[in-house]
């Protein structure tokens, strides 16, 4: 813990073994799809024979190939467009998402109202509805509105369902904030809204970045919605990855390939935005 | 005449603005827009989901739906495949919460003494960025019974046999193989979360019990959980409604096989409304497994309020 424990203490030791042994189940499927994507799809098949470890070696030494890449992007596949699509629908959602979930968890917050806490579960129990049970009527009530395979109908639903953890996240992270910090700011009169936006955004945004990160993410990774209601024209990244399968077979090359380009973008946005969820949760929702 | 006519009911219209401006409170009008919307897009599914239950639904344009009253409750009670699915539903939930608390509080305890916690958290994040749909597919190739690395690693150390089905394709294993994938891919979140929460413990009265001659163990008990319980409970609530809703996974490995292993209650609401074409069966279950959830995450958030209220 401190700098003064250099020596190698057993438990210290033992807990040393079991960071490395859980990041390499953790990287261990990374590494083998990453690697994957770039072989032939023989390749990735010719797995040695059971217990040759120096075969298992040679998996990993080859000669790349962006053959699986070159065949989404340029092939039937037509990966360019379902890529615009994830982006598109992930950023506008957020965009809508977070600032609706920022005022209505003010409000929730700092209002004076009554049965505020049956409305907070409330919001949190729209989470709690299995997608499968309610894509069916959703389903028949976007046909009834014209919304089914449009941009706006998946744009609310991807937002609807991202705001109740929006909303959950916010208001603790608004509760953590000192009143009297915002009384004075009244005081100096400035506007409940300048307020917000001058004096309380600002102090929260480290947790507004974590819920931005963690909203963008269940927008990009949705499956089942966008299944049902996306249809061709709004189909995303994942959806379009389990279309790689025919009654033929699986094209397990692109498939990897695929699910390499859908994770990439989340991955660098989490790690750069890392200590700022840390930071974030630390700041309000754990109190 | 017209202009008049204009200006008056401009002034009119505005002196209704503010008169409800002055009656309704600032914040219901900050709240409105969010809960418009969760309300628009939720609450008739809603609805629906609970009509439907009492019909059967034959989606045909000649044959209209019937009210069949309480059929498809009394369906739900009688039919062992609910029953068998809310078991196998059991086991994958409690055995991924188990394993993701377990596993994600002792890693970020160890993490929080490490010199190299930025670099390390930075590697754990990563899974939990997949999207399902790939995790699904991934776990697909690596536990292969022919060519799957896993595979390939189980049979060197021979924990399997040359000739042993994948972890998928055995009944015995496949559940279970579910709850490692949720686990490979969820620890994270866990981790994260303690993690935060282990920083809100003050430094100071760690070191005040240890001087006081607590052990290690005394101030784990004493000290770090009581401190970090509410980041504890959020981890496991969040992992509960996750853990209960989500069956991408499961829909893209085993469809719910071999012989109807993982199953669990979600898989097979999917299979009555998307399979069958049950509808009304369908939404019976999947709205009797959502009181369930409703009914637990309330007895869960409670807990957790008073865990609040006793810290003060």
């Amino acid at each position: 813990m401190t700098k003064k424990e250099t020596y190698l203490s057993f438990s210290r030791l033992l807990g040393i073994i079991a960071l490395i042994i859980f990041g390499i189940w953790t990287v261990l499927p990374i590494v083998f799809m990453a690697f994957a994507s770039f072989k032939m799809q023989v390749e990735i098949f010719a797995m040695p024979r059971f217990g040759d470890w120096g075969g298992l070696a040679r998996w990993f030494v080859f000669k790349p190939t962006f053959l699986h890449y070159r065949e989404l992007f340029g092939g039937r596949a037509d990966f360019t467009r379902y890529l615009i699509n994830s982006v598109i629908l992930t950023f506008v959602s957020t965009a809508i998402c977070v600032p609706l979930g920022l005022f209505a968890s003010y409000s929730l917050s700092r209002g004076k109202m009554p049965g505020k806490d049956t409305i907070f579960f409330w919001v949190i129990t729209t989470r709690m509805a299995p997608p499968v049970v309610v894509c069916v009527p959703l389903y028949f009530l976007f046909i009834r509105f014209g919304l089914i395979r449009t941009f706006p109908g998946m744009v609310l639903a991807y937002t609807t369902f991202s705001l109740p953890f929006a909303i959950w996240l916010l208001r603790g992270f608004i509760d953590a904030v000192p009143r009297e910090i915002e009384e004075a700011a009244r005081i100096d009169g400035l506007s409940r809204l300048r307020v917000f936006i001058n004096v309380v955004i600002p102090l929260i945004r480290s947790g507004i970045g974590a819920v931005i990160m963690l909203v963008a993410l269940f927008c990009w990774n949705e499956y089942l919605f966008t299944l049902i209601l996306g249809g061709r024209q709004w189909e995303t990244m994942p959806v379009r990855v389990t279309e790689l399968q025919t009654a033929t077979g699986v094209f397990w090359g692109q498939v990897l390939a695929g699910g390499t380009i859908v994770i990439i973008p989340m991955v660098i946005f989490g790690i750069t935005v890392r200590k700022y969820i840390v930071r974030g949760l630390t700041m309000g929702a754990l109190r | 005449m017209d202009r008049t006519y204009t200006i008056s009911q401009e002034s009119f219209l505005s002196r209704i603005h503010r008169g409800i401006a002055r009656k309704v409170p600032w914040y219901v009008w900050w709240l409105l827009p969010g809960l418009i919307l969760l309300g628009v897009v939720t609450m008739p599914p809603f609805i629906w989901i609970i009509w439907m239950t009492f019909r059967k639904i034959f989606l045909s344009p000649t044959r209209p739906d019937i009210y069949v009253g309480v059929a498809n409750y009394i369906q739900y009670f009688t039919d062992p495949e609910v029953y068998a699915a809310w078991g196998k539903m059991g086991k994958y939930v409690g055995g991924s919460i188990a394993l993701q608390m377990g596993l994600g509080i002792g890693i970020a305890m160890l993490l929080n003494k490490s010199k190299h916690e930025d670099v390390l958290m930075a590697i754990y994040l990563v899974p939990l960025m997949f999207a399902s749909v790939v995790t699904a597919y991934l776990y697909r190739v690596l536990l292969h019974s022919s060519y799957g690395l896993y595979h390939w690693l189980l049979v060197t150390f021979g924990i399997f046999s040359h000739r042993s089905p994948s972890l998928f394709g055995n009944p015995d294993t496949a559940l279970w193989t579910m709850v490692m994938i949720d686990t490979w891919q969820w620890t994270p979140l866990v981790i994260l979360i303690v993690l935060a929460g282990l920083k809100t413990v003050p430094r100071s009265i760690v070191e005040a019990a240890r001087i006081d001659g607590a052990g290690k163990w005394r101030v784990f008990r004493d000290v770090i959980i009581p401190f970090t319980s509410p980041a504890i409970l959020i981890a496991l609530l969040l992992r509960f409604m996750d853990n209960v809703r989500f069956v991408d996974v499961i829909l893209n490995t085993t469809m719910g096989g071999p012989a109807d292993a993982t199953k669990t209650i979600s898989v097979y609401t999917y299979y009555l409304a998307f399979r069958q074409f049950d509808l009304g069966y369908g939404a019976t279950v999947g709205f009797l497994l959502l009181l369930v959830v409703i009914f637990a995450a309330l007895i869960l958030t409670n807990v957790f309020r008073k865990y609040i209220t006793a810290e003060g």
